[in-house]
């Protein structure tokens, strides 16, 4: 019985729709470009809620505020899961409407990417990945998160500004994003004082807040007294505010969350990192297996030290820090990429 | 590795209060879902009721201000949804699991549409006032356990009266022995005159209003603020742990605690230098409070005899028309 | 029909003496338009247009072959699984651990389908496909045997050991078996020869074929074998079952070491034909919904496929509906729970009609 009606259930959808499509000519949802210079067209693919507070907020704000911008024209959207077989057709569709750039906002979405640019030569895909593959295509570039480079200035002002001389990071999982960024706050932190005590923990999720700050309170309990994030960080900043002790933002500003307990925050510019791409599209530059490394030296990454936090920070670490930060803007250093392993086994020299 | 941070005098403390803390929200709607169970109903909606008591305290706390107003509509939303699921199990007879996945599927879908809709985008997620945290008096100045046990939430302790109440129904009044009832041998119950169906919507409204409580711990004790799935799977555990628990809310809460204590436990590992520059991988750690479970419930099996789950759990009662 | 409307007999309280094949289709029909109702008032809440939403959520699903490959291919993971559990549901043995079935047969399949060095896909295929099933029986035999021999419950221990699954594949895809030549935590890329491809003259993948060929399988064991008897008979009373002869113990384990099985193997199928590594995103749930997927589908493998594919629909229609309208996700997925709910209530209104 079930089966008859489930038969007959499609049966009619399906005539509905063949009906349906009769009707109505060519797909939908095109906006033709007006006249003039055309535009780029950009989908930007959001695994989670475009509302999360950091990584996919700061994707789709960035993305918004360079549409308002007018560097190009966007369409969006979020929570289509991190797994191949709900990104594929989402980017597929995206790829058969004529859209000139894709950005696949997870590396998780490495492998389908790369059969879908095979499969779609005409469309440039970008991919939130890490480092460059040896079988990456012509038209896919992987735009990386440079974290580290911040992490690594956040370090210089934690060690400047702890009390207890002992910080530390939670990350969700240990991807090489978040390890080379738990391993650049612990690096940062040894170059202002080598002996400062360093601890992280794992979670094994990137969404669950009150999970987070029952691990900020076991850090701070073992002495840590700022926590450098990497995953959703307000269940860290909760921990933060109540205990009075110190918090990194993650991808986001964060600092109006908690005025005097984040001492800064590991801001990304997506704005500025996906309008580099677009540019690159528009220009035909979009090179084969091309990295986007839009860092602290181009203002990718922005990390400032917060007026209003609750200690103050060791004008020599202060020193270091704008030191630092000169030498980077002006190429003169490059801190360090350490996906795996220990920052305790990376010299360090500026 | 510092096992001496992890396990020192100064740290039981710190460590079993956070484990306290996380189990709470799981202990209620665990207790909450065994009077459920109790009468026949399985009610896998748990994680949805938990978000939307959650949400529901969250939002009535931030229009009026009054985070105790706020924390009334927890039950509330818990137990309309658990009514709305009724409907479904109850009186058309659906099928409980399906019904109770589909549920959840839709608590996700309306709670992130809802949440999206009244707030915009921003950096950081809208406040509250969270409830205080309240030190018993006398009871509270016991060195070691007083710092536990008698110096939590406010709504710990509300927490606590409610599955201590529950416990009471179910096995200290007619209503528990007809939930009961319903539960084993629903067809004599229904011939000694218990209202099966009634009983068992009541029941599935209890474990409804539970779980919202259980929600709305997390975002007005221990957040003060609302984010996405913040419930993040902890209905699923809670549901676990029913049937950890032989259908007695105490054990179930206790099965929270449990969970609660090895999953805080875990986390200080990893701050005491275990989760990082380590030979044991931090997944072992992960892992800890679902092997913990597992074992206890080894143990428990192993020594006492198999206490039946009620034998008409999950099936509709369908009257037998003797008009 | 004040008294039937109050009992829920929407279908008896307009007709009185109708065929029960009318009401059947009147309460479907109702359920259809409540669906298109609530859902009509959802999505104008979201900012679309409820009539042309529901009208792209059709045509993005069959307005296009295009769309009605990816609905079969969205279906694939739910309907193997989902085959698979019919047979421990029948056997009134619930299995809510196909999840963390599903990593370790993805995880015993993928490594002989990245490092056992055979050319032929002919050979290489149901190689990996023989492990994978190994590999998903393995881990739900622990609970089968948690269960049969110790008393333990199997929903808890399933429950655990989704997430205990879980981690022992995230941390060997994070060390032992990780790609060296990549950054990302995944393992290598499966060998070519182990990979599913798209049927010939067609867009959707090998895998589909696998989910067609275990309707029939599924359906002969269950209805045509001792086996499958016994099962029966278990789900319908287990002492009753014990004291006709049914080895309760042995079939508990063997249900569940079957629908592990099948659970792997859509794992195996999913890397091969769809994602191609392995890594913590491999799923999207597809062991929960599949319980969605053999419940609707009553237990019986043809249902299960067919609920299957008709979930494939919905999320393939949605993808649509949320492009053209730009609505949030999270409404869609409302609507789609909807309509899933208000086909149960369809259902039982059929079966009371």
């Amino acid at each position: 019985m079930r089966r008859r009606r489930f038969a007959a259930l499609l049966l009619v959808m399906g005539l509905v729709a063949g009906a349906c499509s009769n009707s109505n000519g060519g797909g939908g949802g095109q906006e033709p470009s007006g006249g003039g210079e055309k535009k780029v067209k950009v989908a930007l693919i959001l695994p989670n809620a475009k509302d999360d507070f950091t990584w996919n907020q700061q994707a789709y704000e960035g993305a918004i505020a360079a549409e308002k911008a007018g560097s190009f024209d966007l369409d969006w959207v979020d929570n289509v899961g991190q797994d191949a077989s709900s990104f594929i057709p989402v980017a597929e569709r995206y790829a058969q409407e004529g859209y000139d750039l894709i950005i696949a906002h997870t590396f998780d979405y490495g492998e389908p990417v790369k059969q879908l640019a095979d499969q779609y030569p005409d469309v440039d895909w970008a991919w939130a990945g890490s480092g460059i593959p040896d079988d990456l295509k012509q038209n896919v570039a992987v735009y990386e998160q440079p974290f580290y480079e911040g992490s690594f200035l956040a370090g210089i002002l934690m060690a400047g500004a702890s009390k207890t001389g002992k910080v530390g990071a939670i990350a969700g999982f240990d991807i090489p994003a978040c390890h080379s960024m738990v391993e650049g706050f612990h690096a940062g932190a040894m170059l202002f004082n080598k002996d400062i005590g360093f601890e992280a923990t794992y979670l094994g999720t990137w969404f669950d807040p009150a999970k987070e700050k029952e691990a900020a309170l076991a850090l701070y309990d073992a002495g840590v007294d700022i926590i450098g994030v990497c995953g959703t960080p307000t269940g860290v900043i909760e921990a933060a505010k109540e205990q009075n002790k110190g918090v990194i933002g993650y991808v986001n500003e964060q600092e109006s969350a908690a005025p005097q307990n984040v001492l800064t925050s590991v801001a990304w510019n997506t704005q500025l990192t996906f309008e580099t791409m677009a540019a690159d599209v528009a220009d035909g530059q979009f090179e084969p297996a091309k990295s986007y490394h839009v860092g602290l030296a181009d203002g990718g990454i922005v990390v400032e030290p917060n007026p209003q936090y609750k200690d103050p920070i060791d004008q020599a670490a202060l020193d270091l820090y704008h030191d630092v930060l000169a030498k980077v803007k002006s190429g003169a250093f490059e801190p360090p990429y350490i996906p795996e392993g220990s920052a305790e086994d990376v010299k360090v020299t500026i | 590795m510092d096992w001496g941070a992890v396990f020192g005098a100064a740290a039981i403390v710190p460590w079993l209060n956070s484990g306290i803390r996380l189990a709470m929200p799981v202990a209620c709607a665990a207790a909450g879902e065994t009077i459920g169970q109790r009468s026949g109903v399985i009610n896998l909606g748990l994680e949805g009721m938990m978000l939307g008591g959650a949400l529901g305290a969250f939002l009535l706390s931030l229009q009026t201000g009054n985070t105790w107003l706020g924390f009334l509509a927890a039950p509330v939303v818990g137990a309309l949804l658990a009514l709305l699921m009724g409907l479904f199990t109850i009186k058309l007879k659906a099928e409980q699991v399906v019904t109770g996945i589909v549920f959840v599927l839709l608590a996700y879908g309306l709670s992130s549409f809802l949440y999206q809709e009244l707030f915009e985008v921003q950096a950081a997620p809208p406040h509250i006032e969270r409830l205080p945290i309240v030190k018993v008096p006398l009871l509270g100045d016991i060195p070691f356990i007083g710092p536990i046990l008698f110096e939590q939430n406010v709504l710990v302790y509300v927490s606590v009266g409610l599955i201590a109440l529950l416990w009471l129904l179910l096995f200290r009044t007619r209503f528990g022995l007809a939930v009961r009832a319903a539960g084993e041998a629903p067809a004599a119950a229904d011939a000694a005159g218990v209202p099966v169906d009634t009983v068992r919507m009541i029941s599935l409204m209890i474990s409804g209003a539970m779980a919202g409580v259980g929600g709305a711990l997390l975002v007005i004790a221990q957040l003060g603020f609302y984010q996405d799935q913040v419930t993040a799977g902890r209905g699923w555990i809670a549901i676990a742990l029913v049937y950890f628990s032989r259908w007695n809310p105490l054990w179930a809460a206790g099965g929270a605690v449990l969970f609660g204590v090895v999953d805080a436990l875990q986390l200080r590992i990893q701050a005491a230098g275990g989760g990082f520059h380590n030979p044991i991988p931090f997944e072992v750690f992960q892992a800890l409070p679902y092997l913990a479970t597992l074992a206890v419930l080894l143990f428990a099996a192993k020594r006492q005899r198999r206490v039946g789950q009620p034998a008409a759990l999950g099936i509709a009662y369908e009257k037998e028309a003797t008009v | 029909m004040a008294a039937e409307l109050a009992s829920g007999d929407v279908a008896g309280a307009i007709g009185v003496g109708w065929s029960q094949r009318a009401r059947g289709l009147v309460a479907t029909l109702v359920a259809v338009v409540a669906g298109l109702v609530i859902g009509g008032v959802m999505f104008a809440a979201a900012g679309a247009p409820p009539l042309g939403a529901f009208e792209e959520l059709i045509r993005g699903a069959f307005g296009s072959t295009f769309g009605i490959y990816q609905s079969l291919e969205q279906a694939v993971p739910l309907a193997i699984i989902g085959i698979g559990l019919t047979v421990p549901f029948r056997a009134g043995v619930w299995n809510i651990g196909a999840e963390g079935q599903f990593y370790l047969g993805a995880l015993f399949g993928g490594i002989v389908a990245i490092y056992l060095p055979v050319d032929q896909p002919a050979l290489l295929i149901p190689l990996t496909f023989a492990a994978a099933m190994v590999g998903g029986a393995l881990w739900a035999a622990i609970a089968g045997w948690l269960k049969a021999r110790m008393g333990v419950n199997e929903i808890v221990s399933t429950l655990m050991l989704n997430y205990i699954g879980l981690f022992v594949f995230l941390y060997l895809i994070r060390i032992p078996f990780r790609d060296p030549d990549n950054l990302i935590i995944q393992s290598k890329v499966v060998q070519d020869a182990a990979r599913l491809r798209d049927l010939p003259g067609t867009f959707v993948h090998a895998g589909i074929l696998v989910a067609i060929v275990l309707v029939p399988i599924v359906a002969y064991l269950m209805n045509k074998t001792p086996f499958g008897f016994q099962a029966g008979v278990m789900g319908l009373n287990p002492d009753a079952a014990e004291t006709a002869g049914v080895d309760t113990k042995r079939m508990t384990i063997r249900v569940m070491m079957i629908s592990g099985a099948l659970a792997g193997l859509a794992g195996i199928v999913q890397v091969e034909a769809v994602q191609l590594v392995l890594n913590g995103a491999i799923s999207r749930q597809f062991g929960f919904t599949a319980i969605v997927v053999a419940l609707l589908g009553r237990n019986r493998p043809l249902g299960a496929l067919l609920v299957a594919i008709f979930l494939g629909t919905l999320a393939v229609g949605g993808v649509s509906v949320q492009q053209v309208y730009q609505i949030p996700t999270a409404i869609i997925l409302a609507v789609q729970a909807i309509f899933v709910l208000l086909l149960l209530a369809a259902e039982r209104l059929i079966r009371r009609a």
